[in-house]
């Protein structure tokens, strides 16, 4: 066995047992203040959460971390098969399989057991227009509101009508919620809460970045592990501190020469959410063949807006403004020549020989377009791409070797471009 | 059905520059009043031989409307196309406007692209309402300064009042399907070349068909059903319900009844217009904010036209329609009303054996406990 077999089975590391505790204690926190009567808000991952540190006692479940977790864990098919059993068809997106699994089946095949009921909805249509169906049928059947944040679809840079558009919705969700817990709002909290998030963000860039480093400490899958916190718990003092823990145990590695893929040949982009159930074996499979995943466009576009690669700073002003403008931070529902941009920009700054487009049949806002973005990449930047066929949550449409296959058709591409007896490039 | 031949003819007879709409609720008052032809690109299927062009771009995963509007716009059978407007729909539709444009230049065909966002979370608060007539008129804009054509109240009122006549005969034309005098299948066939000819040919169509003498002899110990589903189900479907001894005494079907149920006023505001038209408009799983009333929406239509079953027609990967079926299927239940879920993909044409057989034993079943 290579040393770069060993790795996937070695012990977590500071940052990786930090994150674990992190979201145990999350989760178990979502049960307890839930008890105590505390406001639940369930709300998709592109609402700006910070929104209701702005409010006392008022705590926010992410049902599409759930989902994630779960598949990570191998509960996902269990769960999505609950959601099938009740009439819920096997072509919709697994996470919301997996959610409505657990909320309307039985809760106890969840590694969390479930979620704690809401008592606010609120979605968002910078995810995925999906969500706000899925959050719509706990809405009817629990008549729980759903407040649903309308963001114009990502084109082109923000134009300054929609913004206020945004803004004005954000207004409205503040006068909600305050008349639901009948509390008064306090921007001030919502401030700090950015601030903390900005910290969280300027560490969160600066891991990101070292991926220019030749060999990469850090990997993809280390991205989607560790993008968790800046999910479920935003402007949150504890994911500031994790971020930079995380970034001191990468420098570390650099300093120390000891690299996830030791032997690293081909750097590849991967392009869509994570393959939840793959990411241990998929990053063993990897890196026995000196691939590391150095970049994910799921977990480089956080913190960014538009397709850049650099840090859109909180300036400390407006924070309904400031939170309107960076509604446009997720790659996943951008239009083909921003998608294009924030891979680009990825390329120009980690360097990437090879794209690994993931076409994912849970996400088609995430995946239509990949094979438009495929030639694109490959005329603009000469850089040979696959796509291969994943679902994010769902292991019963994967097949590890048609993948496989396909990744080491890229691998002697890279190697056909490279041409005979040429390096990569100086470790 | 018409070829694209003879839709063709009836578009560059009309000597307007086309515009190709979707998804499946566009300002068609406004681009005609402007002097367009607008075309709504919508169950192409029966025009296309293949998705050859459109399968180099999308994945099989996408829903057929979507392939299809691809293969329409990209296979370059079509001549004459010289603008394409949308608005935020599905998760589907929204990646194809940058496919299609880049594609389009590619193959030197310079369509101009237009759109504007209808505020999802609906249109009744002040905000939403003022931020959506901004996209209207900034649509208005944008067309007066590419076409060198102003803007005008009386056009726009006379392309209003157009389109309302064009709607109320596919009332008059559901009714005479739901009494068992026009076939539903024809009627199909005759809404969507409607969807793809000038409004003033659709009307003519229309007409036509109105003026026509009953066509089913049969009226007697027919079942009364309602089709939902964001298309009609393939012509051999249509015929094999009819086949069956049911009738389509309801309709809410996104590319009939959805799409003609309501035409506003014209106050001289075409904000205001829009703002009516999609804020009233028949409840659709596409128009987010419309689903709080979409269920009773559909239990009175059911009820006040008699039905006794539901066909839903389930396109294939439609996501929004099948993360709501379950629960209109509980709905309709309780209700005691029978429901038949039919599921057709793109290949479903080829091969609509066993679903014909689904709907006998459906009506079979209707027809075990009597009319």
């Amino acid at each position: 066995m290579t040393e770069n077999e060993k790795r996937p089975g070695a012990p977590k590391s500071r940052a990786g047992q930090n994150l674990t505790a992190l979201i145990m204690n999350h989760y178990a926190m979502l049960h307890d203040a839930a008890k105590d009567k505390q406001f639940v808000v369930w709300a998709s991952i592109s609402v700006p959460t910070e929104i209701f540190k702005g409010f006392e006692n008022v705590i926010v479940a992410i049902p599409e971390n759930h989902a994630a977790m779960s598949a990570a864990k191998n509960a996902g098919v269990p769960l999505a098969q609950q959601a099938e059993a009740i009439g819920f068809s096997m072509d919709l997106c697994s996470y919301a399989r997996i959610d409505l699994g657990t909320e309307l089946g039985d809760p106890k095949a969840s590694p969390a057991g479930g979620l704690p009921r809401p008592d606010l909805l609120v979605s968002d249509t910078n995810n995925c227009s999906l969500l706000i169906k899925w959050f719509d049928i706990y809405h009817r059947l629990w008549g729980v509101p759903h407040f649903v944040i309308d963001v114009p679809f990502c084109y082109e840079e923000q134009k300054e009508t929609d913004r206020e558009w945004i803004v004005g919705q954000l207004r409205e969700l503040v006068t909600l919620v305050g008349s639901m817990t009948g509390q008064a709002f306090n921007p001030d909290k919502v401030k700090k809460a950015l601030a903390r998030t900005n910290e969280a963000l300027v560490h969160w860039k600066a891991f990101l970045a070292l991926a220019a480093h030749r060999p990469s400490p850090i990997t993809a899958f280390d991205t989607f592990a560790h993008m968790a916190p800046f999910v479920v718990s935003r402007g949150e003092k504890q994911t500031a501190l994790h971020y930079k823990m995380l970034l001191g145990e990468a420098r570390a590695r650099i300093d120390a020469g000891d690299y996830p893929v030791q032997n690293e040949r081909y750097r590849l982009l991967w392009d869509n959410i994570a393959p939840w159930h793959q990411l241990r074996a998929m990053k063993a499979r990897l890196a026995a063949s000196g691939a590391n995943l150095v970049h994910a466009t799921y977990t480089s576009c956080i913190g960014t807006v538009e397709g850049g690669y650099a840090h859109y700073p909180y300036d400390g002003r407006d924070p309904l403004l400031y939170m309107a403008r960076v509604q446009n931070f997720s790659v996943c529902p951008y239009g083909l020549r921003l998608r294009f941009k924030a891979m680009a920009e990825i390329i120009g700054h980690v360097g990437i020989d090879g794209v690994v487009f993931a076409s994912n049949r849970s996400c088609k806002v995430y995946s239509i377009m990949q094979m438009d973005l495929q030639r694109l990449i490959e005329e603009k930047h000469g850089i040979p791409t696959i796509l291969i066929d994943v679902d994010h949550a769902d292991v019963r449409k994967y097949d590890e070797e048609s993948v496989f296959l396909r990744i080491e058709a890229l691998i002697e591409r890279i190697d056909q471009n490279r041409g005979p007896g040429a390096r990569p490039y100086r470790c | 059905m018409k070829g694209f031949d003879a839709l063709e003819r009836a578009l560059g007879e009309s000597g307007r520059p086309v515009v190709c709409c979707f998804p499946l609720y566009p300002p068609l008052e406004l681009f005609h009043a402007m002097g367009f032809n607008p075309i709504v690109l919508w169950g192409l299927k029966p025009f296309l031989a293949s998705t050859s062009a459109c399968d180099k771009h999308v994945q099989t995963f996408a829903c057929s409307v979507g392939r299809h509007l691809t293969e329409f716009l990209l296979s370059g059978d079509v001549a004459g196309v010289d603008s394409v407007f949308f608005y935020n729909a599905c998760d589907t539709l929204r990646n194809l406007p940058e496919i299609l444009s880049r594609n389009m230049i590619g193959a030197g065909r310079q369509a101009k692209f237009y759109h504007f966002h209808v505020p999802m979370q609906g249109l009744g608060a002040g905000v939403g309402r003022d931020y959506f007539k901004g996209e209207v008129g900034r649509l208005a804009s944008s067309l007066e300064k590419d076409c060198h054509v102003a803007f005008s109240n009386r056009n726009f009122q006379d392309s209003v009042e157009k389109y309302r006549k064009m709607r109320g005969l596919h009332a008059v034309l559901q009714e005479r399907v739901a009494r068992g005098q026009l076939g539903f299948g024809r009627y199909a066939r005759a809404v969507h070349e409607g969807h793809l000819v000038p409004v003033e040919a659709a009307i003519d169509t229309l007409q036509s068909l109105a003026r026509e003498p009953p066509s089913n002899p049969r009226r007697e110990g027919l079942h009364r059903v309602m089709l939902s589903g964001i298309m009609p189900p393939p012509p051999e479907l249509s015929d094999a319900i009819e086949r069956a001894g049911l009738v389509v005494a309801a309709n809410d079907i996104a590319s009939m009844h959805r799409s003609f149920r309501h035409t506003p006023r014209f106050n001289g505001d075409v904000g205001d217009y829009y703002v009516d038209f999609y804020s009233r408009h028949c409840p659709c799983p596409t128009l987010l904010f419309t689903a709080d009333q979409r269920a009773g929406y559909l239990a009175d239509m059911a009820k006040d036209n008699g039905v006794e079953g539901v066909i839903f027609v389930g396109e294939k990967f439609c996501e929004y329609e099948y993360l709501e079926f379950p629960h209109i299927e509980k709905i309709f239940k309780q209700n005691g009303i029978h429901v038949l879920s039919l599921e057709v993909s793109i290949d479903d044409r080829d091969n609509v054996a066993p679903l014909e057989g689904r709907i006998e034993a459906f009506a079979e079943l209707l027809g075990s406990e009597g009319p």
